[in-house]
């Protein structure tokens, strides 16, 4: 049987390990710590900007918009492989819901009083869809002070106005059962509200305050219990549909993905180890080996490379742009980026997109990292997910999608499938 | 405050900074009327960017020996009527083995230290020390091995933004008028007279007209330009500084260090960080279009590293920079330049009445800058008043806070209860006494600061947008540079002044570009990671950038 090594273990890890093992192979998955994954706010982001959203009227074409980039990882990959990836990981085992990629998409409001587009949301996000219509109740939890209701209740009619969009959006003022202790974190709250009886006695309070305001759904910051959502539950106690708001960082909802990605991957018999990965040993034009912090070497057949950008440790910069583990060049779409002022990868204004984060790994069609001459430099490695060139993940609100379809296929290219 | 528009002040001042603030009390202690104008914000430009200290300037012992003793002078008084707005730092001058003769060079320091003592005691400083390589390095972990011996002496850090709008508070208390957010378009003249000017105020768009005696021109690197609106010269030798800053403290104590071409450049513990600065050069630019360059941060961090090589370990979060109205001088090093003020008496100069120009100084003798203007307007306008602004302390510093009692009482982390303290003075227990419980909640978790004292910054602090709260609180200063904060806060502005959406999110636009103005220069090692998490909050969370158009003018 053969052997695939996957380190990283966000979403283009777990899907590359999970693609790898439904093709045959022994799977070991190496990761130290959650990335970027985690921090995502519970939607599907597949294709999320507005010049593709204007001019699209489902998700597959606003990806089609990124995918026309020679450089993007969508055009690398194809689009008919990302709705295959998709198809493959099926979103619903990891709790999200939505219309999918071919029609038009879930538009959801957030915590930060904005609304965006995705094709799918964590069943209790894409429940609050603002598609639905209807007077919106805002939760103002009293005790936790991290979501600004009053704001978002101001804004949030304010921005869909400017989208030919009529929201009613009140402020319902609802005290946590339970008081927690000063300024408490997003998961702090959650895990207030894992308990039945405490979840009983805000539904209570909920449903006088909702009847009292004349609202038709409720929508929470994304604090509703920490290992799963519990709005489901809550809409049966209060007699209202309640629902979350795409979260901000911490995110309560990338910590329940995080978990839901680690049962999947437990459940596919994937072998993890919770370590870093200490060097990796080579031999000739292959990868051998690499070894972790105790010095257990991991031999494989294949190995991917899911490690993720800056916040994931993917990427660093020391006097040159640098990929952590192997060594690999960075590339800014075709050219090496190497010691290249940073100034001239920065754009002057924070809501430009930014060279610096579309830098990254540059692979062949087989997702196979090239040298500084383009050279293939390892037969058995590949790359997926954020550690790739070629796409801004966060201006263009790609980043689970490009994870989903360059893990799915990294993970076959390794067992030979691709 | 409105009732006085369009009536003529004794005074206008133009500019907020440590001077134009200072002249503002001063004068409205005396019993005259003022008005004070600020184009941006209070303390937002030279002097908040200034390397935050009341020192006595031991390095114009060389060259101008009444520079040093005024300093001292004045830092004793500051530090009488601001106690809480002041930090001491102990500074070692750390001699290394390279150091040609490094026992003659040190003992020569040592003279040069020990005439600088007598002067400590003008600003509650200690006499200087001699330490041996063991008990620097015991003192100093991170200091290099290749120091031979230190010496120390003593100097007082300052929060230059708070000192300014203390100053303020306290002019407006004696009954001046201060406007910030207002920009002078042009002086009025009558004849040859300059008696006030025509002003924009920014946020609004209106323009209106502020009748005076007597105009000071307090703008600092903007004097040549409000000088010349009159045809009058105000000849400045701008010299632009630059600081980086640190997202910790990684010294206990300043260092002096020497960087390549001779100069020094401090690593002290400012605040929560350290700061390292500062650069000293020519600059032709614009004042209101300024940022750090690659290469000042390089020779910056190349000098540190000589002395505390753990520097190029560092995670830096920012950098400030500034520009200093620097006399003018020629055929002299910018470093040389004399650190004197002066007052242009436009009508003895050009013979244009009704006008003063300020040129030069330093923040730490801001106080007595003030008082020999005011006593030049006192003469001027025939009014006699002793100057009281070094006795009479300025809000908040009327008695020891006690920010333990505070903890305990409001519920608050002992930690946020001394930050505000530091901040606020005494004034800090009356923002927690008024405030509902729910606004004693910490916004920005770094500094820390609580939803109260932002409050307070706004209804009694000029406070208009999230970069003045910055200003007054710190809001946003910390590692992670208004992510977490940055909304909280706009929404609680929004609230305060009822503001739309719209202008919300535009506050919020320009906030984010002017720190990442900020950022820029110094982008690596692990801030490249909080970068990419501000922006996946910002805009892959928030999608901010697609929702909202960014706004027009920054």
């Amino acid at each position: 049987m053969a052997s695939v090594c996957v380190i990283g273990g966000g979403m283009a890890g777990a899907t590359a390990a999970l693609a790898a093992r439904q093709a045959g192979a022994r799977v070991t998955l190496v990761a130290r710590a959650p990335g970027a994954t985690a921090l995502a706010g519970g939607t599907l982001d597949v294709a999320a900007t507005r010049q593709a959203w204007d001019r699209a009227h489902t998700t597959l074409d606003a990806a089609r918009v990124l995918a026309a980039d020679p450089y993007h990882p969508y055009h690398r990959v194809g689009l008919s492989r990302l709705e295959e990836a998709i198809a493959f990981l099926k979103p619903k085992r990891f709790g999200f819901d939505g219309p999918g990629l071919r029609e038009a998409p879930l538009v959801l409001a957030t915590e930060a009083g904005t609304y965006k587009p995705a094709p799918f949301a964590l069943t209790s996000i894409a429940a609050g869809s603002l598609t639905h219509g209807g007077t919106i109740g805002l939760v103002r939890l009293g005790g936790y002070h991290r979501f600004p209701a009053a704001f978002a209740a101001r804004s949030l009619p304010w921005l869909g106005e400017r989208q030919g969009r009529q929201l009613e959006v009140k402020v319902l003022d609802v005290a946590l059962p339970e008081r927690p202790g000063p300024d408490p974190s997003p998961a702090e709250v959650a895990r207030i509200l894992d308990s039945e009886p405490a979840l009983e006695r805000l539904g209570a309070a909920l449903r006088a305050a909702a009847r009292e305001a004349h609202v038709s759904r409720a929508l929470f910051p994304a604090v509703l219990g920490l290992s799963e959502s519990r709005a489901a539950r809550l809409s049966e106690i209060a007699g209202l549909p309640c629902a979350e708001l795409v979260a901000s960082t911490p995110s309560v909802p990338g910590v329940r993905l995080q978990r839901a990605l680690e049962a999947a991957l437990d459940f596919a018999e994937v072998e993890r180890r919770q370590q870093s990965v200490r060097r990796v040993h080579l031999r000739g034009r292959e990868v051998r080996a690499v070894e972790l912090e105790d010095g257990t070497e991991i031999e494989a057949a294949a190995f991917v490379l899911a490690t993720g950008k800056f916040l994931a440790g993917g990427l660093r910069r020391r006097s040159r742009l640098e990929e952590t583990l192997f060594d690999l060049p960075v590339f800014y779409r075709g050219a090496e980026v190497g010691e290249t002022d940073l100034l001239k990868l920065t754009a002057a204004k924070p809501w430009e997109p930014q060279k610096l984060f579309a830098c990254g790994v540059r692979t062949d069609a087989l997702l196979r990292p090239l040298g500084s001459e383009g050279k293939l430099l390892y037969e058995n490695l590949f790359a997926a997910g954020s550690v790739l060139a070629g796409y801004d993940a966060e201006w263009e609100g790609s980043g689970l999608g490009v994870a989903i379809a360059t893990g799915y296929a990294a993970g076959l290219g390794a067992t030979g499938r691709l | 405050m409105e009732s006085r528009r369009g009536d003529e002040y004794d005074v206008l001042v133009i500019g907020g900074g440590c001077n134009g603030t200072g002249i503002a009390r001063d004068a409205a202690m005396r019993g005259l009327s003022v008005c004070l104008l600020e184009k941006g914000d209070l303390g937002a430009a030279t002097t908040g960017n200034s390397s935050g200290m009341i020192h006595g300037g031991i390095r114009y012992l060389l060259h101008d020996v009444s520079v040093t003793r005024t300093s001292c002078l004045d830092s004793g008084y500051i530090q009488r009527i601001a106690p809480h707005l002041l930090f001491r730092i102990p500074f070692i001058y750390p001699v290394l083995k390279n150091q040609p003769m490094p026992r003659v060079y040190l003992a020569l320091a040592e003279t040069f230290f020990e005439s600088y003592d007598k002067y400590q005691p003008l600003k509650n400083g200690k006499p200087h020390t001699r330490l041996t390589r063991e008990e620097v390095l015991t003192l100093e972990p991170g200091l290099t091995t290749d120091v031979v011996a230190a010496l120390t002496m003593d100097e007082w850090g300052i929060d230059g933004h708070r000192l300014c709008v203390a100053n303020a508070l306290s002019a407006a208390r004696h009954g001046a008028v201060v406007r910030t957010h207002t920009r002078v378009e042009s002086l009025l003249r009558d004849g040859n007279a300059v008696v006030g000017a025509r002003v924009e105020d920014l946020a609004a768009g209106r323009h209106y007209d502020v009748r005076a005696k007597v105009t000071v021109n307090a703008t600092g690197p903007w004097a040549p330009r409000v000088a010349a609106m009159a045809g009058c010269e105000a000849r400045i030798r701008p010299g632009k500084g630059i600081h980086l800053v640190t997202d910790r403290r990684l010294s206990n104590v300043g260092i002096i260090c020497e960087a390549i071409d001779g100069r020094q450049v401090f690593l002290m513990p400012h605040e929560n960080h350290s700061w390292i600065g500062t650069t000293d050069d020519d600059y032709y630019g614009d004042p209101d279009d300024l940022e750090a360059t690659r290469d000042e941060v390089a020779y910056l961090l190349e000098a540190v590293e000589r002395f505390f090589p753990a520097v190029r370990e560092a995670r830096l979060i920012s950098t400030m920079a500034g520009v200093r109205p620097t006399l003018y001088g020629e055929g002299v090093y910018e470093d040389r330049l004399s650190r004197a003020h002066r007052i242009l008496d436009h009508a003895e100069i050009e013979g244009v009445p009704g006008l003063l120009s300020l040129i030069g100084g330093k923040l730490a003798s801001y106080r007595l800058f003030a008082e020999e203007v005011t006593d030049l307007l006192c003469r001027k306008l025939g009014v006699q008043a002793a100057c009281r602004t070094h006795r009479e302390p300025l809000p908040g510093g009327e008695a020891d806070p006690l920010p333990e009692t505070w903890s305990e009482r409001f519920e608050l982390s002992p930690y946020a209860a001394r930050r505000l303290a530091f901040r606020q003075g005494t004034v800090g227990e009356k923002i927690l006494e008024e405030a509902k419980e729910e606004e004693r909640q910490v916004i920005c978790a770094c500094e820390p600061v609580t939803e109260a004292e932002l409050r307070h910054a706004i209804r009694a602090e000029w406070a208009v947008t999230l970069d003045d709260l910055r200003h007054r609180t710190r809001l946003g200063m910390g590692p992670c540079q208004g992510a977490l904060c940055a909304l909280r806060a706009e929404a609680v502005l929004a609230a305060e002044l009822d503001r739309a959406p719209a202008e919300a999110f535009s506050d919020l636009w320009r906030f984010q570009s002017r720190l990442w103005r900020e950022r820029r220069p110094i982008l690596a090692g692990a801030e490249l990671a909080q970068e990419e998490m501000r922006r996946a909050l910002c805009l892959g969370l928030a999608r901010l950038h697609d929702l909202v158009p960014p706004p027009e003018e920054l």
